[in-house]
């Protein structure tokens, strides 16, 4: 997301140079972090085994169900084992991985969307639009996030969209303070104010100059935040608000294992170490990122 | 600072008019009725509808909400349940204070298990002492909390037989609970620690009481520590609203009676006096403990006891 | 330092304010509930699992012998029918007093009819009643609307409660312990969200119980109460998950039984649907769906092969009158399924749309619809399932608004309940419509058989109807009863609990040993 917001730049020859050169510079401290990169590469490798998971395991095999292996454990047939169904757990586990890696980033995406349209605005124009933006964010942030998701999930039924409403509404109140926040400082510099004496609308200059300047704080956030929404996804799963049946999804899975925890623990061990490294490396480049773009706080 | 104080807690009564609102709308928008899950898909509509009536489900959106304001405010009077008939207040309140409970314990243990390997691993930074902890930390923050929940039930109530695995009546119904619902939280906490301990080690202060030739432990603890620690409330504090939704995990896990499994229990049924009492006492509890950090944090600093005086710190 | 001695200090006075003590006197017997009892007023909700914990506190005009097959007379000592079969005489027994005290009385049984009639909820056991009176103290006289054989459900169903007791507490009835009923137990502490306690009724008029303290707690997580059984934190845990069968039946010792449900976990299809330009209204595509249902795999998945393949819709080892054979049953075939689906026009399979079920997505429904979707996909035939709330689902189920529909329908003792099933007068309680302008269906005789069936109370004539209902109601393809879920009931090891039963355990005629 950092390269394209760059690109909305492309107009002006200058600041994209500068751009350029600010995202070499950070990778280039990104480069130095040692658990960033272990964290990429886990990342890109189980990004590409899920692409790929049509290649590897063929969807068909994760929802075959074959009850003569029902519980089965691991073995050279069934690498993970089978789940109560007979399903291959190796297949449901890849393409779980599709799922609950999509929902993830889609709703962080989506929540940081709306934070950021309500932060810019209750930062950019102040006052009274301020005031009613924050108040109401500190009621709504005051109702627990579990009854909103509770609310959309059993009035419209649990998918993938509802699911999206859900998490984006437990979501996007970070992003409404952080990039409030970051609007604040920023509208206070000299070049937002020479673009607005220049005659620039609002829209434009929260467009073209607020925001893509806001947005090494939004990336880092926005990385961290997948990985705490991978956490609610699984745990909503387990409270039975999450993805139906027979989709395979890491948190679902994992609340099917609970049955079988004490036969079959094999069931519970996978998806919750898939869940473990997915969290893992998004937070781990997360905090590279971090410390790439704000190098004060390196450690 | 009074004032503050005063201003932030009369903030309370919007807080409540809103919250009240946003459940009558989610109410109002969602598909069923509470006389219809009460009475079963059998009955006619007509008796569906007298029931309907009786409960006052019926009135219009905003007729509604405002007389729920006029009776919680004229005559601290929250209704009766749908469901259960009995009296609002006292279905909903041991329930609360039970959810408090294991909210509060989970708060102050995941501040207690967090914050001194926090120091410990910024004062042994770069060695062993700080990798490992760490390490493990953020595994461990990788980890959903029904995740250690199940792993303790596993292992301490039907291995070992140490725990009750239901209930909330003594004192060991709550050590798995509240343990579930703060190492999660405890590993964040840690983390944040540590970082913050870094980031006031290296201060002109510690640098000062170094070069006055005060003792490494008198540095640690007296200089860094305390001011390390400002940000950590905050972080603390901040987790109990997350620790609240956690504990409807722990609750149903646990078959605790908190009132996070009430809600839950209770939206099916649509039955709105328990969620609007629930939910109100969640967001006062939420409220008022933000409150408490902030003014903990500005009665700590002076610098931004100040900034208190002036206006409202983001 | 002394900071953290005090957050220590701080933190233990939290926790030894969470302490309360459990002072251990007579020997209780714990039982699980898996849902929280919303009030003490039996009336309020007609959920099974609500239902047995009223049991122990009330009694009705008939008592239910699972065990034995049948209804029995409980507090009724006699009924008279007249020759019109409109009239039902009832005299009660003698020497039955309510828990407070009083004597049971014929204006008490009106008190309690009146009441239930009065509560849209029994409308299903109460509709045929015209009217209730008292000729005297021990005489009541029950008149009907029209001839109804399986009354013996209502009066099994609807309990009598004091009409003093009920009337003193007023509005709080329901919500706080009361005396109202005749059972062996009344309740001494009531607690909507943990539960409730029990105590023997000393003047029980079969004699007081032999086990004195009952408590009944709140544990809605199967892993939870078999952790708690096995810790002996449960004295009696029934409907086990038959997952830990194995475990749970050695961690009992002898002391287990695994009973055949009276249950049925069946498939419906709604043949009025317009999905895929109305595919299930093809009688063709219908068939070839059910024959490619295989029973062993959902017995299988569900019941860990401990179920029974269904192929009633009611077990005749429960229902007297449930026809046993003469109808069509989809022994599972994929070959004449394909065969099907060909003749129907669709050599390549076809998409039928949506498996609708609720409950929570590791209960049996749930698990049915996943291996219904896996079977189909075996002969090419495409469904999603879906699984949502039973608030949501259930009135659609009831509106003909889906395609597929898992269900499931338990406690049935007479036959003559299939008529929330088929009769068109149940609108709000059968999933399938046979009476509709659109039905290809002979929806007249399966409606005439119905009301010959209640009208008739010999046994052998009614088990004829039933036959040709059920042989009609299978040859329409819209209805597939799949599986009977076995029960499985563990119990403490210093417990005697006679002869095991799948629903209404009583537990007054449990005893230590």
């Amino acid at each position: 997301m950092a390269f394209e917001g760059s690109s909305m730049q492309k107009g002006k020859t200058e600041i994209t140079f500068k751009k350029q050169g600010q995202a070499r510079e950070i990778w280039r401290r990104f480069k130095k972090s040692k658990g960033a990169v272990i964290g990429l590469v886990m990342l890109v490798a189980m990004l590409a085994v899920i692409l790929l998971a049509d290649v590897i395991a063929p969807y068909s095999l994760a929802t075959k169900q074959n009850l003569s292996q029902k519980l089965a454990p691991p073995s050279s047939g069934h690498i993970f084992g089978c789940d109560a169904y007979g399903r291959d757990l190796f297949a449901r586990v890849l393409h779980g991985g599709r799922t609950s890696l999509s929902i993830a980033v889609i709703a962080t995406m989506t929540s940081c969307l709306l934070g950021s349209i309500l932060g810019a605005v209750a930062g950019y124009f102040g006052k009274a639009v301020d005031s009613v933006i924050m108040r109401a964010l500190d009621i709504f942030m005051s109702v627990p996030d579990i009854l909103f998701t509770m609310a959309v999930v059993v009035a419209l039924g649990a998918n993938f969209i509802n699911l999206l409403v859900a998490l984006t509404l437990a979501y996007f109140t970070n992003y409404v303070r952080l990039v409030r926040s970051q609007v604040l400082n920023l509208s206070e510099l000299e070049y937002v104010e020479a673009a607005r004496a220049g005659g620039a609308g609002s829209a434009r200059i929260i467009a073209t100059h607020i925001i893509p300047n806001a947005m090494g704080v939004i990336i880092v956030n926005t990385t961290l935040n997948v990985a705490k929404i991978i956490l609610y996804e699984s745990t909503l799963s387990f409270l039975g608000l999450g993805m139906p049946p027979p989709a395979p999804e890491w948190g679902l899975m994992l609340s099917e294992a609970r049955s079988f925890l004490r036969t079959s623990p094999h069931l519970l061990i996978f998806p919750a170490a898939a869940i473990v490294l997915s969290a893992c490396s998004v937070n781990l480049i997360g905090d590279g990122l971090r410390d790439a773009l704000d190098p004060h706080l390196k450690s | 600072m009074y004032k503050y104080v005063l201003k932030r807690l009369l903030f309370l009564i919007p807080t409540i008019f809103g919250v009240a609102f946003i459940i009558f709308l989610v109410m109002n928008i969602t598909p069923g009725d509470p006389a219809r899950a009460l009475l079963g898909l059998s009955a006619p509509q007509a008796d569906v509808d007298t029931l309907n009536h009786e409960l006052g489900y019926d009135l219009p959106f905003l007729q509604k909400y405002f007389n729920y304001l006029k009776n919680m405010i004229l005559h601290q009077d929250f209704g009766r349940s749908y469901f259960t008939k009995q009296s609002v207040f006292d279905e909903v309140w041991p329930r609360y204070v039970i959810t408090i409970k294991l909210a509060l314990i989970g708060v102050l243990l995941s501040a207690l298990i967090g914050i001194p390997p926090g120091i410990y691993t910024a004062v042994k930074q770069y060695s062993l002492w700080d990798t490992i902890p760490s390490v493990i930390a953020f595994f461990i923050a990788a980890i959903p909390a029904f995740v250690f929940g199940l792993l303790m039930l596993f292992i301490f109530s039907l291995k070992l037989n140490w725990l009750p695995s239901f209930g909330a009546t003594t004192v060991y119904h709550f050590i798995m609970p509240t343990l579930t619902i703060a190492i999660p939280p405890a590993a964040q906490v840690m983390r944040f620690t540590k970082s913050s301990m870094l980031e006031a080690i290296r201060q002109d202060y510690v640098r000062t009481a170094r070069a006055k030739g005060a003792s490494e432990r008198t540095v640690i603890w007296k200089h860094a520590l305390m001011n390390a620690l400002l940000p950590v409330i905050t972080q603390v504090g901040l987790s109990l609203g997350t620790l609240i939704c956690g504990a409807v995990v722990a609750e149903k896990m646990f078959s605790i009676p908190g009132i996070g499994s009430l809600i839950i229990d209770r939206i099916l049924y649509k039955d709105e006096p328990i969620l609007l009492a629930g939910t109100i006492l969640i967001s006062i509890c939420f409220t008022v403990v933000m409150l408490i950090v902030d003014i903990t944090y500005a009665f700590i600093d002076p610098r931004i006891r100040a900034k208190y005086t002036t206006g409202r710190k983001e | 330092m002394k900071r953290v001695l005090i957050a220590v200090f701080v933190f233990l006075t939290v926790l030894a304010s969470c302490t309360a003590f459990a002072a251990e006197g007579d020997k209780t017997l714990v039982l699980r509930t898996e849902r929280a009892v919303p009030s003490l007023d039996w009336e309020q909700t007609t959920n099974t699992s609500n239902m047995k914990v009223w049991h122990q506190m009330f009694e009705g005009l008939y008592g239910m012998d699972e065990a034995n097959n049948g209804y029995y007379n409980e507090l009724a000592k006699d009924v008279k029918i007249s020759d019109d079969q409109m009239t039902y005489t009832v005299t009660l027994i003698d020497g039955v007093t309510f828990q407070n005290g009083d004597p049971l009385k014929a204006s008490d049984v009106v008190f309690s009819y009146n009441r239930a009639r009065k509560n849209s909820r029994f409308n299903y056991l109460t509709s045929m009643i015209e009217d209730v009176s008292s000729t005297d103290d021990k005489t009541v006289v029950f008149k009907l609307n029209k001839p109804y054989s399986p009354i013996a459900h209502t009066f099994f169903c609807v309990k009598i409660a004091s009409e003093r007791e009920v009337t003193e507490q007023g509005e709080k009835y329901g919500t706080v312990p009361h005396k109202a009923g005749t059972g062996a137990y009344y309740v001494t502490e009531f607690d909507v969200a943990t539960g409730m306690k029990m105590q023997a009724y000393e003047g029980y008029w079969r004699g007081a119980p032999a086990i004195k303290n009952v408590q009944y707690v709140v544990i809605d997580d199967l892993s939870a109460a078999v952790i708690a059984f096995k810790n002996n934190e449960l004295g009696y845990f029934e409907d086990v998950p038959l997952s830990e069968w194995d475990f749970l039946s050695e961690a009992s010792g002898e002391n287990n039984a695994l009973i055949k449900g009276n249950n049925i976990l069946f498939t419906a299809i709604n043949y009025l649907s317009p999905t895929n330009n109305n595919i299930l209204a093809n009688q063709k595509v219908r068939e070839a769906i059910f024959y490619a249902v295989n029973k062993n795999d959902i017995n299988l998945a569900v019941s860990n092969g401990r179920g029974v393949e269904a192929t009633q819709y009611m077990p005749s080892d429960y229902v007297a009158t449930s026809p046993v054979s003469g109808f069509k049953t989809y022994d599972y075939n994929v070959e004449k399924s394909k065969e099907l689906l060909k003749e129907a026009g669709y050599p390549d399979g076809v998409d039928v749309g949506t498996i609708l079920t609720y409950g929570a997505t590791s209960a049996s429904k749930a698990i049915l619809a996943q291996v219904l979707q896996a079977n189909l996909a075996e002969v090419g035939i495409t469904a999603q399932v879906s699984v949502m709330e039973a608030a949501v689902v259930t009135p659609r189920l009831y509106a003909q608004d889906y395609d597929i529909c898992v269900f499931s329908d338990y406690g049935n003792y007479d036959y003559n309940n299939i008529r929330q099933q088929v009769h068109s007068e149940s609108t709000g309680m059968y999933v399938v419509r046979y009476k509709d302008p659109a039905s290809p269906f002979n929806w007249q005789r399966i409606e005439e058989l119905v009301d010959a069936g209640v009208n008739t109370a010999d046994v052998a004539k009614r088990l004829e109807y039933y036959t040709e209902l059920w042989s009609i109601v299978m040859d329409t393809a819209t209805i597939l009863p799949c599986l009977h879920d076995p029960v499985g009931v563990v119990w403490a090891k210093d417990l005697d609990v006679g002869k095991p039963v799948p629903t209404y355990y009583k537990v007054r005629t449990f005893k230590w040993k």
